[in-house]
């Protein structure tokens, strides 16, 4: 009890936006204290020059470095050593006539490799983790703020007749188109039944029973997800879709928003009994205004902690399933399958193992660290310890 | 009470059946058929992939696959397609390979993150608290499979014996008893230190968290103002309270049984539960995916009722 307490009266006390920017402040001299969060921060703005910079010099059709150019004779040479100028032809040659990483073992140059993977990395872990918190925030702001409100029968049969049309029409359309037609129906005599009073027919009052909670369904929607083994179930639909970057990057994020949306809604939960929010609504503002303009950045700070963390997991996860095969098809370059080819190799050539798996601890932990400084810097009981 | 048992066992039976489907439409409305898993083979001709059709019932519209396939699954009835065994007996014999390896890990997990958290929760803010915490975010950060290969290597050059596999090749069984035993041992030690490293991390965090919370609450205050010895008042009145959430932990780590790690068990050469399921991934063995995802399905629904469970046991607060 006196935990929540804690947590309401800061919001509750503040006029949100006189204040806030102070707030803000605060968080960011306590987070600046926090040394190591810092650290962190500092490494992810650098991994993120790195990536950008790295789509610039290996992208397009004459790349400054060219991370597929195959070079036999010049294979498996540890980092920093030269490259050997007379056994190469012209376009061959490294323009920073240096292996600043070494060569591998079809002697491309792992420096070049290792910049196209950081950008794969970097999009992997941001758009997986932007649809996760696209669709927790959705799912956990609708949960949270219409909780209490109970569907009733004709929504629900007409979203299943939506639903199982749209799976069924892919076999059957002639079936699909029959769905589609139910669904009208039940559509129209919903809104009638919005419009008409006086006597109702029994058919017609069946579907303004009222039946569960869109709470209730959104929660038992994350429980069910919640029970699936999250790497084999990513690794099963990532082996069953054609290998691709788009796929690997929607997958994780359909089966990474559980967390968010769990968040959002109790933040929802204990925002929507708040007086500012009783206030917009007394003004008149249309809902999805009261969702995302009002309550959404009060709820905002648990998020970008998770999606931090998410990006850290998504990152690993990537890098897992290119281990395993089942990541970005080759040529395509990524840490984890840069890894994953040089581990046939790991004493001979240890750096094909060690430089790639070096990055990717220190970008995760990086992440991981920036994400504990902000939770840090937000929470407001550690601020008041001191 | 019984009321909320009874309901909860309802609802997690609703879950499993959506789970259960889910499952399936994902595994078969995926675009590929197993039936066209080796084109090139030259055994595999039209009559047989008619037969093999049958056989599995893929003629059938995807309702009757379902159930069929949920009915031979509950009378323990379905075979693998790769080579027509029996799915729950293979599960078995790869399960008690990855037992070992669970009950290792798991006693590593807890006997490690307990200590390391408290410790770190008592000493809150100096250099030994910030190095456990630096150290927990650099075990989770770290790439499981680049970690693998580190400790590889070094136990390899180090201590001169092999990790891969169960036990080592041509270990016959006329060699001594001790040396067999280390030679288990040995193979045993390093996935299990991986499998477990993760969890290390997590809970001492969550322990360490869970200390200091309960370092602020009235009661600890109170024992204090008794005069009782700092021992007393951490081991004694905060401990105690600490390790309430830990309780239900042992019904949150049911579902490990069955997760394997993939990856680990792939490095190590590990026949075991995540070895299984990335071979029938491979060789889209649909019987053998559906099953491992049931049974950890349920395995995670029976834990978070064992959880729930514990908690009414233990905290009597939560008693309805």
């Amino acid at each position: 009890m006196k935990k929540e307490l804690n947590n309401q009266i800061p919001g509750a006390s503040e006029g949100l936006d006189s204040i806030s920017p102070k707030r803000r402040r605060s968080s960011w001299i306590l987070f600046k204290k926090n040394k190591i969060a810092l650290i962190g921060f500092v490494i992810f703005l650098v991994f993120f020059v790195v990536a950008v910079l790295g789509l610039f010099l290996t992208a397009g059709r004459e790349p400054i470095l060219d991370p597929s150019v195959v070079r036999l004779q010049e294979k498996l040479k540890p980092p920093l050593s030269s490259p050997n100028l007379e056994a190469l032809a012209h376009r061959e040659i490294p323009p920073m006539r240096i292996y600043l990483f070494g060569t591998d073992d079809l002697g491309r140059d792992v420096f070049a490799r290792m910049l196209q993977g950081a950008w794969v990395s970097l999009t992997v872990g941001f758009v997986a983790v932007g649809i996760a918190v696209l669709v927790g925030i959705i799912l956990g702001g609708l949960a949270g703020y219409f909780g209490s409100y109970r569907l009733s029968a004709g929504y629900i049969l007409m979203s299943c007749l939506i639903a199982g049309g749209a799976v069924i029409a892919y076999w059957h359309p002639v079936w699909g188109a029959i769905a589609a037609a139910l669904a009208l129906i039940v559509l129209a005599v919903s809104i009638q039944r919005k419009r008409g009073g006086g006597d109702k027919a029994f058919w017609v009052r069946v579907f303004e029973i009222k039946t569960f909670s869109i709470d209730t369904l959104i929660m038992r929607l994350v429980d069910i997800m919640l029970c699936f083994p999250s790497f084999f179930l990513i690794l099963t639909v990532v082996a069953l879709l054609p290998a691709s970057i788009y796929n690997i990057m929607a997958v994780i994020g359909l089966t990474s928003w559980m967390g968010t949306t769990r968040f959002v809604r109790a933040e929802f939960l204990s925002l929507r009994e708040q007086d500012f929010v009783t206030a917009a609504r007394a003004l008149g503002l249309s809902f999805a205004r009261i969702i995302f303009r009002h309550m959404m950045p009060n709820a905002l700070a648990p998020v970008l902690v998770s999606t931090t963390i998410g990006i850290a997991s998504a990152i690993l996860t990537e890098a897992g399933l290119s281990f395993l095969g089942f990541g970005v098809p080759p040529p395509y370059a990524t840490w984890g399958n840069i890894l994953s080819d040089g581990k046939r190799f790991i004493f001979d050539a240890p750096w094909l193992t060690f430089i790639p798996g070096i990055a990717i601890l220190i970008v995760v932990l990086s992440f991981n660290l920036f994400g504990e400084g902000i939770k840090d810097a937000l929470n407001p009981r550690l601020k008041e310890r001191g | 009470m019984i009321s909320f048992l009874a309901r909860s066992v309802v609802q997690k039976l609703v879950t499993l059946f959506f789970v259960s489907v889910v499952s399936f439409m994902i595994i078969h409305l995926a675009p590929g058929k197993p039936s066209q898993i080796d084109p090139m083979n030259p055994k595999f001709t039209p009559e047989l992939v008619e037969r093999f059709k049958k056989e599995f019932h893929l003629d059938k519209p995807l309702h009757v696959q379902y159930a069929l396939f949920y009915k031979d699954l509950l009378v323990g009835r379905t075979v693998s397609w790769k080579d027509n065994q029996p799915v729950l007996a293979k599960i078995w014999e790869r399960f008690s390979n990855s037992l070992p390896l669970f009950i290792v890990g798991t006693i590593i997990t807890w006997t490690l993150s307990f200590p390391l958290g408290i410790s770190s929760a008592l000493k809150r803010g100096g250099v030994y608290d910030r190095g456990v915490t630096f150290f927990s975010y650099l075990l989770i950060s770290i790439p499981g499979f680049f970690f693998a290969y580190m400790l590889i290597i070094l136990v390899v050059s180090w201590f001169h014996v092999p990790v891969i596999g169960m036990e080592t090749f041509g270990l016959s069984s006329d060699s001594p008893a001790l040396s067999a035993f280390m030679d288990r041992l040995w193979h045993l030690l390093l996935p299990s230190v991986l499998g477990a490293s993760g969890g290390i991390a997590v809970l001492s965090r969550y322990v360490r968290s869970q200390m200091l919370e309960v370092q602020d609450q009235d009661y600890v205050r109170t024992a204090r103002a008794k005069g009782l010895t700092s021992d007393q008042v951490y081991y004694k009145h905060a401990l105690r309270n600490a390790l309430l959430p830990f309780v239900t932990m042992f019904g949150l780590i049911l579902p490990g049984l069955i997760g394997g790690s993939v990856i680990i068990e792939s490095i190590f050469s590990w026949p075991g539960m995540g070895r299984m399921a990335y071979e029938a991934i491979l060789a889209r063995d649909y019987p053998v995916i559906l099953t491992v995802n049931f049974i950890s399905a349920v395995l995670v629904l029976l834990g978070t009722f064992i959880s729930d469970i514990l908690y009414m046991v233990v905290d009597p607060r939560i008693r309805l």
